[in-house]
């Protein structure tokens, strides 16, 4: 007797189901719809290079082609890989509430809603890449590495949805989690070298009130996520070995636990929420 | 694999499945409550299956009866994948596709068409196949345009047709029911049950559950019966079926007895109904009012045309000089029929000690026709003038069809009838 079903189903189309809900309803009724998706971004980059670029004077590294000028592309190189991580991090846990009516009445494996999300926030990540590189082409810095942009941003999603997984497991069953997530990503946002340069920490008269802030920064896995988007969008180069093969252990390591995690908890999940 | 049905296997293999739930109305919902709680378990359970086995094998129709509560609807939820049991295990071989309720699975913001696709997708095909058999979905559930309409707006049966309609043209290999049959117009149920017809003749296991007899025996080819979680017995559907029924009789049975024991009571015993009713100083009262045969067996009520003893309990706390002990008889409808008491049957009560005790009014034929009549009981002192115990209507006396040939009115008027005579 089988114990199993002989074809594992294929979840493909649920999961593009599920990601084409979350992008129709995030423009719902906006007059503006997928506009949005780029204004958002560059709405985001104006205001933080006005508060550290102009009013803070952040210094941003010198770029590839010598030209150290606008802190802003800095600042939105970082901040596709923070906008993505983010997104998948918060979002799983309103993706996994937001599927539980249906799934109190059918069978599907929950994981598929937030599979269905972040490949939502993918799609969103797909319009920043495009701006980004529209601006490095109109700055003249541009180099083959770019392409090595999306692989870093599968590795960083891939990372996220592990977080995700966990994070949503646990809001099942305890909504505090949505608020202390909330909390800890303002705060990893500033633990991220995405509005300062990772050169800042390194100045000998930094202040840290006895913090390791240094280290916070630099054992930050979301960091080198971020680093390397530096490396291959803003300093045009290939990232060290090592850092390439930390962020491949990041991008193991935490979906694996996390669908562990998940898995074990989606059937307490179903009667929970 | 001990198939009952050929040597096919189990489309659905239950092993001592027990299924707990914990009945969650304040369940910690937040991580403060959860650290306040610690230790204190407040969670109270409830065993909705327990330790349930058995298998349904493949392309049988296979029934599951019980009465509500019986934890059936449970089980098939777990078949069905949405629960998973607490204790053992099911094991499913094939595509399963399932009618639970209303509207099943459907998002109530898309529309009938884009929940087409969402079903079909949370069962794991493929879009193209959705696509080509979207079509045929509207035609059968007939809901026309409104396929392109959110499923909010669907009225109650366009919900189930709908989903009755997607579940069937999925090509399940197992499909599971419950009791949505019922819902729908004579003409859809008719569709319905062509199309399951259909459904078994090309192989599909279908899993139906209803408290139904009748539908069940007609259909089913294999039945489970459980009973407040517990299989009761599965096999053949006319023996597990009429196990089922003689059951429920059994049970209906009780019910009656108790609840027909429990007017007994009230009528053998005096009820504290309303204090407005009851009056006196109390120095001797009525406790109860029983009935009872001329040999003094205790019975339950009184019969038409029959002789019948009413005794009445009573209790004095003080030394009673020569009371009156007398009784109102009422018909339901309030008309009051008669007022016995012993001083005006000419017979002398003697000093009554404190303690308890009964007093005897003999009827040699009671001429009440049957119906219910009330007892109204009071004790006075020898000269009629002061009431230690008057209760005005606190005892039922029910009359039941006895010696009596009379059947129209309250009373039975002893009468001898004459033949005609002719004055011509």
């Amino acid at each position: 007797m089988t114990l199993l079903p002989k074809l594992a189903p294929n979840y493909g189309p649920l999961i593009v189901n599920f990601a084409q809900r979350e992008m129709r309803a995030r423009y719902k009724r906006s007059l503006l719809g997928w506009l949005w998706s780029l204004l958002n971004p560059l709405s985001t980059v104006l205001i933080y290079s006005l508060v550290f670029g102009v009013f803070l004077r952040t210094t941003p590294p010198v770029t590839s082609n010598g030209k150290a000028e606008l802190f802003a592309i800095y600042l939105f190189t970082g901040l596709v890989v923070w906008n993505f991580f983010a997104a998948i991090v918060n979002g799983s846990m309103d993706w996994l509430v937001g599927v539980m009516d249906l799934r109190k009445k059918v069978f599907f494996p929950t994981e598929t809603a937030i599979l269905g999300g972040a490949l939502s926030a993918a799609v969103q990540s797909a319009f920043e890449i495009f701006v980004l590189f529209l601006l490095m082409m109109g700055l003249g810095n541009l180099s083959w590495t770019f392409l090595l942009l999306p692989v870093v941003l599968l590795a960083t999603g891939s990372f996220a949805l592990g977080i995700g997984m966990f994070v949503a497991g646990m809001n099942a069953r305890y909504r505090d989690i949505r608020y202390l997530v909330g909390i800890a990503l303002s705060l990893q946002f500033f633990l991220v070298p995405i509005v300062y340069p990772i050169g800042l920490l390194d100045q000998p008269d930094l202040e840290t009130y006895g913090l390791p802030a240094k280290q916070l920064v630099e054992w930050n896995p979301v960091s080198e996520f971020v680093q390397a988007a530096h490396d291959v969008v803003y300093f045009l180069e290939v990232p060290s070995p090592q850092r390439v093969l930390t962020m491949l252990a990041y991008a193991i390591i935490s979906p694996t636990l996390g669908i562990m995690f998940f898995r074990r908890r989606s059937m307490a999940i179903s009667e929970e929420l | 694999m001990d198939g009952t049905i050929g040597n096919r296997g189990a489309a659905i293999s239950i092993k001592g499945v027990s299924k707990r739930f914990s009945i969650a109305a304040d369940r910690p919902a937040s991580l403060k409550e959860a650290m306040l709680r610690r230790g204190r378990s407040s969670e109270q359970e409830f065993w909705a299956l327990r330790d349930v086995s058995f298998d349904i094998p493949k392309g049988s129709f296979f029934g599951i009866i019980g009465h509500n509560g019986s934890g059936k609807s449970t089980l098939l939820r777990l078949c069905a994948g949405i629960h998973a049991p607490t204790t053992g295990s099911i094991s499913v071989d094939g595509r399963v596709s399932a009618l639970l309720e209303l509207g099943s699975g459907f998002h109530p913001d898309l529309t009938g068409r884009e929940n087409v696709f969402l079903n079909g997708a949370m069962l794991g095909l493929p879009k193209k196949q959705m696509a080509s058999a979207i079509d045929e979905i509207a035609e059968f559930s007939g809901i026309g345009s409104f396929i392109d309409s959110p499923v909010k707006i669907y009225s109650s049966g366009m919900h189930v047709r709908l989903g009755f309609a997607i579940a069937v043209h999925v090509e399940p290999e197992i499909l599971l029911v419950d009791e949505v049959l019922a819902v729908g117009d004579e003409e859809f149920q008719r569709k319905c049950f062509d199309h399951i017809y259909a459904l078994r003749r090309k192989g599909t296991t279908i899993v139906l559950v209803s408290h139904d007899a009748g539908t069940m025996e007609t259909l089913c080819d294999e039945v489970a019966w459980l009973d407040h979680g517990v299989l009761q017995q599965v096999g053949r559907p006319t023996p597990t079926i009429e196990a089922y029924l003689n059951r429920v009789n059994e049970q209906e049975n009780e019910r009656l007895s108790d609840e027909r024991e429990a007017e007994i009571d009230q009528v053998a015993s005096t009820i504290e109904v309303d204090d407005a009713t009851r009056r006196g100083t109390g120095e001797i009262r009525i406790t109860k009012v029983t009935f009872h045969e001329v040999d003094g067996t205790p019975r339950q009520s009184a019969s038409s045309g029959d002789p019948l003893i009413v005794r009445l309990w009573y209790e004095a706390a003080s030394r009673v000089r020569h009371p009156v002990f007398g009784i109102g008889l009422y018909h339901e409808n309030g008309t009051h029929l008669s007022g016995p008491n012993n001083k005006l049957a000419g017979v002398e009560q003697p000093v009554i000690e404190p303690g308890s005790g009964f007093v005897d009014v003999e009827i040699d034929r009671l001429v009440l026709l049957p119906g219910l009549y009330f007892l109204t009981t009071g004790v006075y002192s020898a000269d009629v003038l002061h009431c230690f115990d008057s209760w005005d209507r606190a005892h039922k006396m029910p009359v039941q069809p006895g010696s009596s040939s009379e059947r129209y009115g309250m009373i039975e008027l002893s009468t001898r009838w004459r033949t005609a005579r002719s004055t011509s």
